[in-house]
């Protein structure tokens, strides 16, 4: 700490004071230190402020018009309507689409995690992780049309398959349904869960497998005792990763099919666009709470693993 | 310390024998072992000592069954247990570090080899008390190991080890990841505790103190190859080889003339006694190995040795030389004999014990 | 985990990675990146065939040429460029006074401010473009009407990627000393940041825009919503339509993002695995 005050005391005026240099004695008024402390607090306004105006005062007043009327009034029935019906379907519809995706994505993830880590090919362990890093960051709309342009009615491997005497469409599948969105969001899910699992995989120790060996634990007694304890929290806390950017995506749903699945994020976008009914003016807002409910759950959630984890993390 | 008496008496056991037969180990054509042969006597402490890469480790993670050997036989006792994993070898192994589990408290981390023999928990209690008791952390039980010192980590992972009543105890360079304060005082517990339960043990460093303090025998390796086995005090005073003179200890290799088959003429100091099985003939040029405590200095007024360093030891001081030829030599003296050439800048060397080694000149 | 697990590797044989101490064998590693390879490049390769079939199965470039004629096209690609372009400079402006601010001025802040960034994970794209609309429609039409408000908000969506990258850039130079360095010199502070700061942190600032562009060209929620034609809503409109040409403008789409996403991950991963432990970091999350 003591860097810092000399820090301070050799510019007074942090951000709030760019470019204005005001060499000061030690020995500077009270008035003079109340000021300075006040401006070292300034840097962090321009960002708060933004992140506030921007992000902050929509998300609330999201929740605060969810609980009024047309005109303003406070009411529940919002949510009783969000509660019912189509409503209360894309819901449960989007929490099932989320939870398989990830659990998928976990599954696969973890596996993949383990055979890059365990490689000793540098090039395959460099190319997966910033392969990963680049399909993480993958999604919306062009993602949804190389899907279609895959397994969609006229995809490629569609009619390769069918050529091959396998009707994938007349065996229940389609790409514009939950199971298809289920597999397009993979391809974000996967690597996005390759990139958290690799660092706590590579931190398993050689030492920990070669001294519970050396007690006579079987490979099965160190993954129950060692392994799966230690590597729990950091899945667990992926998963909710996970499922939360698969609840929350809108851009691949909605091109993908049109709106005709019922998600909640597909839901709020119909609400917005206008196709409403009267009487369902803030309708949407409900919704929106309710999403940022789900969100903030899976959110306490991984708090809570990060919590238990950090007894033994350093 | 009655204390500990008692509780020794429930840990005792006796120890086996442990023989290693013709040991091979190759990585990629790169030989690590080569045909390494050496039987520890029950109960003893037996150190693999030498520079990295010589195999050392290979041999420990063979006895251990952590590592395969491509050749030879290990035998604990009378069984043979080449084959064996090293779940099955009843052995405890301590690590260089961090080998102790993370998710688990100290406690926990006593008790793993207990729970995978399927002990009740009241008895892994119990004994994880005694073992952590011997090892002097029964108050840090419930510490994760991110909350000790490297040193308390180490004792867990000893106590870990021991807790299992092994067979066989090895260390794996445990003080190697530890500070020369703590690393002592560990080495000091580490004996003790070796001897009261007097388990076979084999101990692997790279630092020739470490294994010179310890060992009931060192194994000096190079090569992957054994150069000797002896007692430190042999090892030291009667090195096998040139590698063990010289990586054991300090050495002087000065250039002599071979007298008679008890003495040789050594440049810049004289005669000087060796024993040698070579039976050198006379005025045979020689190399001549020498400790720099077997050597003594006298202030001279011309003609001898210039110094140009003075190190103070403590006990002894140790004095860098240069001979007229410009040879660098280093002597220790004692500090009462110090006080003599305190301010000398030229001295004589004498002799003062016999040569290490004698070999024909390089 | 019996599959994660084989019980005993083959004896002897010349399998001694270190790296493996899991000792999963080679058929497990090379089944697993087989399949999961071939799950990322057959959409890929498939859109490439898709995009160059003509209606008669002869292959034909016209997709690609047929868009280059159409007049939304270009339009919706301005517009997409120019909301980006805002959308990095107003990141930039924001970003690298606050993140040297927090790590020369008050450290113990880092911690608050790394999650103030996380902030728009927690909040669904859609959920702020309703409350863009509920608690922004009064604002003058030169903010809310215009495509502005989409750089506006791109800039907070874009916060969880790219403060992050710039926050990682700052981390790994000593900033302090160099701060001190230049202060003992007697620079100001603006002389501080163009000609010791930002040279220095010139990696970050780059990975930081590039993340956000990718993150502004490709956002389709917000500006959907707000029925501003950017790139992507032009891409669904005309997939209803024309699928061969929606498959190719995707393609093209997929790898200029890819290249510079790319250039980012390559850049930054050894940098992210030097300082990280063992603990989750939401670093990786991300990345």
């Amino acid at each position: 700490m003591a860097v810092i005050k000399s820090a301070k005391d050799t510019s007074p005026g942090a951000l709030g004071g760019l470019g204005s240099e005001t060499p000061q004695g030690k020995d500077a008024a009270p008035l003079h230190k109340r000021r300075r402390r006040w401006q070292n607090g300034l840097g962090a306004v321009p960002f708060l402020a933004y992140v506030g105006i921007f992000l902050l005062i929509p998300a609330i007043s999201v929740v605060t018009t969810a609980f009024q009327d047309a005109h303003g009034k406070p009411t529940m029935a919002n949510f009783n309507e969000a509660a019912h019906g189509i409503y209360l379907e894309s819901f449960i519809t989007s929490i099932k689409l989320s939870f398989f995706s990830a659990v998928i994505a976990a599954i696969v993830g973890i596996l993949a995690a383990l055979a890059v880590t365990t490689t000793s090919n540098r090039i395959v362990r460099s190319l997966v992780s910033a392969g990963s890093g680049v399909f993480a960051n993958t999604g919306g709309v062009p993602l949804a049309f190389s899907f279609v342009a895959t397994v969609g009615n006229f995809g490629v491997l569609t009619v390769f398959l069918k050529s091959a005497g396998l009707d994938i469409y007349a065996h229940g599948f389609s790409l514009y349904s939950v199971m298809g969105l289920t597999i397009v969001y993979q391809y974000f899910l996967i690597p996005l869960m390759i990139l958290i699992m690799i660092p706590p995989i590579q931190a398993l120790r050689k030492e920990w497998v070669d001294a519970s060996e050396s007690l006579g634990a079987s490979r099965l007694q160190f993954w129950r005792w060692v392994g799966i304890p230690l590597l729990m929290p950091p899945i667990l806390a992926a998963f909710i990763v996970l499922f939360t950017d698969a609840f929350a995506a809108y851009a691949t749903a909605e091109a993908l099919t049109s709106g005709t699945i019922p998600l909640v994020p597909i839901e709020v976008g119909s609400l917005i666009s206008g196709n409403v009914l009267a009487g369902q003016a803030n309708l949407g807002d409900a919704l929106g709470a309710g999403m940022i409910v789900v969100v903030m759950i899976a959110g306490l959630l991984y708090a809570y693993v990060q919590r238990r984890a950090s007894r033994w993390l350093r | 310390m009655t204390d500990t008496a008692a509780t020794s008496s429930t840990l005792a056991r006796s120890g086996v024998s442990v023989e290693i037969r013709g040991l091979s180990r190759y990585f990629k054509d790169v030989a690590a072992l080569k045909s390494l042969s050496l039987k520890a006597e029950p109960g003893e402490l037996i150190v693999l000592l030498g520079p990295s890469g010589c195999g050392k480790t290979t041999a420990l993670r063979s006895l251990a069954g952590l590592e395969r050997p491509d050749e030879g036989q290990i035998f604990i006792g009378s069984n043979d247990v080449t084959d064996l994993p090293a779940a099955k070898r009843s052995i405890g192994m301590v690590f260089q570090s961090y080998s102790l589990f993370p998710n688990m408290t100290a406690k926990v981390n006593v008790e793993f080899g207990l729970r995978v023999m399927g002990l009740k928990p009241k008895e892994r209690t119990q004994r994880a008390a005694e073992l952590l008791e011997l090892v002097g952390l029964a108050s840090l039980a419930s510490r994760y190991p991110h909350e000790l010192s490297g040193g308390q980590q180490q004792r867990v992972a000893l106590a870990r080890a021991l807790a299992v009543r092994p067979q066989l105890l090895l260390l794996d360079e445990p003080l190697s990841a530890l500070d020369a304060k703590v690393r002592s005082q560990l080495r000091e517990e580490i004996r003790r505790i070796q001897l009261e339960l007097g388990i076979t043990t084999f101990f692997v460093t790279h630092d020739q103190e470490e294994a010179l303090a310890l060992a009931d025998r060192i194994a000096v390796m190079h090569q992957g190859q054994l150069e000797q086995l002896d007692t430190p005090l042999a090892v030291y005073s009667r090195p096998a080889t040139e590698f063990v003179a010289e990586f054991v200890g300090n050495v002087n290799r000065l250039k002599g003339t071979v007298i008679d088959a008890e003495t040789v003429e050594v440049e810049s100091v004289g005669k000087v006694a060796y024993s040698s099985s070579s039976g050198y003939r006379a005025g045979t040029r020689v190399d001549v190995l020498i400790r720099p405590e077997s050597l003594g200095v006298v202030p001279a007024t011309t003609d001898g040795c210039t110094v140009f360093a003075r190190s103070f030891l403590g006990a002894s001081l140790k004095l860098a030389l240069r001979d007229k030829n410009g040879v660098a030599i280093t002597v220790e003296v004692s500090v009462a004999e110090a006080a003599s050439v305190a301010t000398a800048e030229v001295v004589t060397l004498f002799s003062r014990g016999a040569a290490l080694l004698v070999r024909p000149a390089s | 985990m019996v599959t994660l697990a084989p019980s005993i590797p083959s004896k002897r044989s010349g399998d001694t990675s270190s790296n493996n101490i899991l000792r999963l064998g080679k058929p497990f590693r090379f089944v697993v990146l087989i399949l999961v390879g071939a799950f990322f490049i057959v959409p890929i390769a498939s859109s490439a065939k898709f995009s160059l079939q003509g209606n008669n199965g002869a292959y034909t470039i016209s997709a690609y040429t047929q868009l280059f004629h159409t007049s939304d096209f270009w339009a919706s690609l301005f517009l997409s460029l120019k909301v980006a372009i805002g959308t990095v400079f107003l990141t930039l402006l924001l970003l690298i006074p606050t993140v040297i601010w927090v790590h020369v001025k008050q450290p113990r802040l880092k911690r608050i401010f790394e999650s103030v960034s996380l902030l728009p994970l927690v909040i669904p794209s859609v959920v702020v473009t309703l409350g863009v609309i509920t608690s922004f429609h009064n604002l003058p039409n030169i903010i809310y009407g215009t495509p502005v408000i989409l750089a506006l908000e791109y800039v907070v969506l874009a916060l969880p990627y790219s403060y992050r990258t710039f926050d990682s850039a700052v981390q790994s130079i000593d900033i302090k000393t160099l701060v001190d360095a230049g202060q003992s010199l007697g620079a100001g502070w603006i002389k501080l940041l163009l000609w010791a700061l930002v040279p220095n942190l010139r990696a970050g600032i780059l990975g930081a825009s590039i993340l956000t562009f990718a993150f502004s060209v490709g956002e389709f929620a917000v500006a959907s919503l707000l029925s501003f034609n950017t790139f992507p809503v032009f891409l669904v409109l005309i997939g209803r339509t024309a699928a061969s040409q929606a498959v190719a403008l995707s393609l093209i789409a997929l790898v200029f993002t890819w290249i510079p996403l790319a250039f980012v991950m390559i850049a930054f991963s050894g940098r992210s695995t030097r300082n990280r432990g063992a603990t989750l970091n939401t670093a990786e999350v991300d990345a």
